[in-house]
């Protein structure tokens, strides 16, 4: 039984590895019957591969020409699909796990349609167990960076790999601090999801990169929009999650060993994982660890002053899975120092004139692994126990607790200060979940589930309270339902949220406020997504979410040291409510052209934002800009386009564009600190495998992009400096596996901005004060053990 | 089908048994105030003719940058008086009613390659600042200073302490480094 289990997995990767196989086998083994030769081939034989009794599509099942040795995979939708066949006779073989073969003979004269319908194999029904999820699509857009994609992009931080995606950018601080954006809104509004819990550390902060290894992750996802259902109604923004591999099912010890390095800020990173699985207990583990540490980054022509960073994590998973349950334990362990480019840290609104009028940074300092002030110092801890049941032919029942503490430290440079930090916040968290998911009950599938988050908020004495002292609880209740039948997919899902939060304050005038807030926020979601046929499908997304605004938004105090702002909560924000709506075209498994479109139109009621006042704050330092959180309503609309085409069976030409637009519906004026227009055009190489080479899985790619400047930008929206100039910069990725005897590796090399080009990013936070980083070679090896 | 469910109590409580014992007792926030912050500041200008008074000004500000705003003395000075000023910084907190001092003046000295004290008088020639101390490259800090009165008038003294680690140097300026003290004295000479 045990066997088929891991069958059922494996079948998930066998798309991928025939996506590989197919083209070589295409051109090697087409056999033309000499009488036929003067006919076309350019036949298609297409189809759904169902179950006979129930109808039901069956994805993932394997379609084989006998004669071409060429087999396809059933997508979704359990359709198939063979290009390029000339007029003959074929005998095709329809196979999938639990069901019995069949074989079929035909005639091809002219392309056709074959459906095929398997019958249940009476000796292994009930002895099924798929495990690891199907390939479920929803009608909400999704994009995953994984494989050789997300092997690309080793060695950055989450926010960096991220930008992979379109759609997807980051607010940066300087080279080491980036954030991930999706359509135009961050921060509190974009849910990250750490191996299935709500990674919970200071957010609102703009040079707060999420505290999270990607090394240790398979997968990067996506959820683009409003998609407070499942998790928490905040997601106003939309989710990214960071999935680990799942636990490994076979039994026996295995690892892994990632070398990493680059030039530039000379980075050299490890990352080791060992994982296995004992023989007499269902018990799995892994251990994960990395290691990473940077000097200073270069400007291209100029050092960049105390951008060095450090991180180590450490992974460790423990699971137990038998039939009917099972449990994991998880804990991580994420620390981070990274210096902050010295001369961004300024006194004042003269200082930063001062700055602003400067070529480059006034102190450029040469290349040191030292990190001095000022710097952050981050450690974030997640303990996270999860169990599952099996509730019959029901479904199944899981409960996940995550106990998370997030202590951030920053240490400004002023006089001599001692030891301490100026800014000592300590948050720690603990979330609870409960969810059932259903089995499908006539073509309804789904979960349900209840949440808590509890919170408390502190600060070490004699430090900044930028943020003050608070707890708060949410409760929160979702149930989210799918429907399906033939080609169309209906999806609906609501939740409510009841978050209270008690804050403690010190007043003006030295007496302690404690200000008490409870919000009720409302989420839900409708979608829809239709097949249209073989190769295209439509969806449609309404989401609805409402965020209750954070202690930092209503109650900040305190200095923003490289902006010059003095920032000042609004005690009396109201949630903000989001309505997004987004419709998706899919045009896919195609021999040439495959590609998606989404278009998005959001809503933001009470949207809040920071907005410069006209009036000064005076200090010991002088004068500062004051910032005061407000709420207006906002309107985001912008289009994502991914599109690949295929030139030829080994080159590929891929796009990827994000346009977003963002203004204040009341004023009429742009939104700062949007994401400007964007494209990305790659041309890749896949070289031919030889079976005599210690070489295979080679490929090449060149790409560029291009950053329009921000044009929906002025006074109004950024005060303090206009917009920067567009840029364009040359990228190129090489990689190959290589066996040495018996030994696998995989060898990688990327280049970024290849031609040295000094440019500045409009989400940049330290635009005002240097260039962005120069030329970054960034090696790998990854060595199988 | 009832045995199904037992794990989902036991799940609940877990849950809560969780939760519960994540509620520790209230804490209560420390009085806000960052260590080391400079609130006061002190310029004391002594007459080399004892027969005029001595003059101080105390520019200070408890809660730091935003709540309550500064309070400021005037600094009212002599005509015609050659003063030996000197200039000091304190951080000063208040805990339970009692206010504690402490004087940076001295850090700042000790640190004074990386420091220097700009003193801009408007109108120019209501008083004239000279610095009197030297860093150990033999550049001026303005700790200390000779201040010279010549007519009547009225306007204003900024003093501006800036911290210029690795940049104070032959060309530095008061446009140099970061700002650690930019404040302004109404100013009366009579």
């Amino acid at each position: 039984m045990f066997h088929i289990t891991i069958a059922g997995k494996n079948l998930l990767f066998l798309p991928l590895l025939l996506l590989f196989i197919q083209p070589v086998a295409a051109q090697d083994m087409y056999i033309i019957p000499e009488t036929e030769l003067e006919q076309d081939c350019g036949l298609t034989l297409s189809g759904k591969v169902i179950d006979h009794d129930t109808r039901e599509p069956l994805i993932g099942a394997t379609v084989l020409i006998e004669e071409l040795q060429k087999a396809v995979v059933t997508d979704e939708y359990g359709n198939y699909h063979f290009h390029n066949l000339c007029r003959a006779s074929y005998s095709v073989k329809t196979t999938y796990i639990g069901y019995e073969e069949i074989r079929s003979s035909f005639r091809l004269s002219s392309s056709a349609v074959r459906n095929m319908a398997l019958h249940i194999d009476a000796r292994t029904f009930g002895a099924v167990e798929v495990v690891g999820g199907r390939m479920v699509r929803q009608a909400q857009t999704t994009e995953t960076l994984a494989g050789r994609e997300l092997e690309e992009t080793r060695g950055l931080s989450l926010g960096e790999s991220l930008k992979k995606l379109s759609g997807v950018s980051s607010v940066q601080t300087g080279p080491t601090v980036s954030k991930p954006v999706i359509h135009g809104l961050f921060g509190n509004r974009v849910l990250i999801l750490n191996n299935g819990v709500r990674h919970e550390s200071q957010q609102w902060g703009n040079e707060h990169a999420p505290e999270i290894d990607p090394l240790n992750a398979q997968e990067l996802k996506v959820v683009k929009g409003a998609a407070g259902v499942r998790y928490g109604s905040d997601a106003i923004g939309g989710i990214v999650m960071v999935n680990p591999k799942p636990l490994p099912d076979s039994t026996g010890v295995s690892g892994e060993l990632n070398l990493i390095g680059s030039t530039n800020n000379r980075m050299g990173a490890v990352a080791g994982m060992a994982e296995g699985k004992l023989q007499q207990l269902p018990l799995s583990w892994r251990l994960h660890t990395s290691l990473k540490k940077a000097g200073s980054a270069q400007a291209p022509t100029y050092n960049l002053n105390n951008t060095g960073f450090e991180e180590q994590n450490l992974a460790a998973t423990l699971g137990y899975r038998q039939q009917k349950f099972g449990a994991e334990l998880y804990y991580s362990y994420f620390h981070t120092k990274l210096g902050f480019l010295s001369s961004a840290h300024i006194g004042n609104l003269t200082d930063l004139a001062n700055a602003i009028g400067r070529e480059q940074p006034e102190e450029a300092g040469s290349f040191t692994y030292t990190i001095a002030r000022p710097y952050q110092d981050v450690t974030h801890h997640l303990l996270k126990a999860r169990g599952y049941y099996k509730t019959g032919d029901l479904g199944e029942l899981q409960f996940t607790y995550g106990l998370q503490e997030n202590r951030r430290q920053e240490y400004d440079r002023h006089r001599n200060t001692g030891d301490s930090p100026q800014l000592d916040l300590d948050l720690q968290t603990h979330t609870t979940e409960l969810v059932w998911e259903h089995e499908p009950v006539s073509n309804i599938s789904g979960s349900m589930g209840v949440s808590t988050i509890w919170q408390n908020n502190t600060y070490t004495p004699n430090t900044r309270a930028l943020l003050p002292f608070f707890k708060s609880l949410t409760v929160g209740a979702f149930i989210s339902e799918k429907w399906r039948k033939d080609n169309l997919q209906l999806e609906a899902g609501i939740r409510y949220d009841q978050k209270s939060l008690d804050v403690q304050r010190w007043g003006n005038s030295r007496e302690l406020l404690k200000p008490a807030y409870t919000f009720h926020n409302l989420s839900g979601s409708f979608g829809a997504l239709y097949d249209l046929g073989y190769h295209v499908s439509l969806s449609g997304h309404i989401g609805y979410a409402s965020r209750a605004p954070h202690a930092y938004e209503l109650f900040a105090q305190g200095l923003h040291n490289s902006a010059a702002t003095y920032e000042e909560g609004n005690p009396n924000l109201v949630s903000e409510e989001a309505l997004n709506t987004m419709a998706t075209f899919t045009y896919h498994s195609n021999l040439r052209l495959n590609g998606e479109l989404s278009l998005y139109y959001n809503t933001i009621n009470d949207y809040i934002y920071l907005q410069l006042a006209p009036e000064y704050v005076l200090g010991v330092q002088g004068a500062f800009l004051k910032a005061r959180y407000r709420q207006a309503d906002a309107r985001f609309w912008g289009a994502d386009l991914t599109a690949d085409y295929a030139f030829t069976n080994r080159l590929t030409l891929n796009n990827k564009t994000s346009l977003v637009y963002a203004v204040n519906r009341e004023t009429g004026n742009y939104l700062p600190f949007i994401t400007p227009s964007r494209t990305d055009n790659t041309l890749r190489y896949s070289f031919e495998n030889r079976e005599s080479s210690k070489f295979s899985d080679r490929y090449l790619a060149v790409g560029g992009l291009y950053v329009a400047r921000q044009s929906r930008s002025d006074e109004q929206s950024d005060p303090v400096l206009p917009a920067p100039d567009a840029y364009f910069l040359l990228h190129a990725e090489l990689g190959t596996s290589l066996s040495l005897g018996r030994q696998q590796l995989e060898l990688g090399l990327v280049g970024n901005n290849l031609l040295n080009t000094s440019y500045r990013d409009y989400q940049n936070r330290l635009r005002y004060f240097a260039n962005e980083m120069g030329r970054m070679l960034l090696f790998r090896v990854k060595i199988l053990l | 089908m009832k045995k199904s469910f037992r794990p989902y109590l036991a799940f609940l409580l877990l849950g809560s048994l969780l939760s519960f014992t994540a509620c520790k007792e209230d804490e209560e926030p420390a009085p806000d105030h960052e260590h080391e912050l400079i609130t006061t500041i002190t310029l004391t200008l002594v007459p080399t003719d004892a027969s005029k008074p001595t003059v101080t000004a105390i520019w200070e500000d408890l809660d730091g940058v935003g709540g309550n705003p500064a309070t400021v003395d005037d600094l009212v000075l002599s005509a015609n008086t050659t003063y030996n000023g000197s200039i000091s910084f304190a951080s000063v907190e208040n805990h339970d009613g009692h206010s504690h001092g402490h004087d940076l003046t001295a850090e700042i000295k000790e640190e004074g390659e990386a420091h220097e004290v700009f003193y801009v008088v408007t109108p120019q020639g209501l008083v004239s600042f000279e610095k009197t101390d030297k860093d150990t490259n033999g550049r001026p800090i303005g700790i200390e200073t000779t201040a010279t009165t010549s007519v009547a008038g009225s306007g204003t003294v900024r003093v501006v302490l800036k911290h210029q680690p690795g940049t104070k140097s032959n060309s530095s300026n008061m446009s140099t480094g970061e700002t650690d003290v930019d404040i302004v004295f109404e100013t009366t000479v009579q």
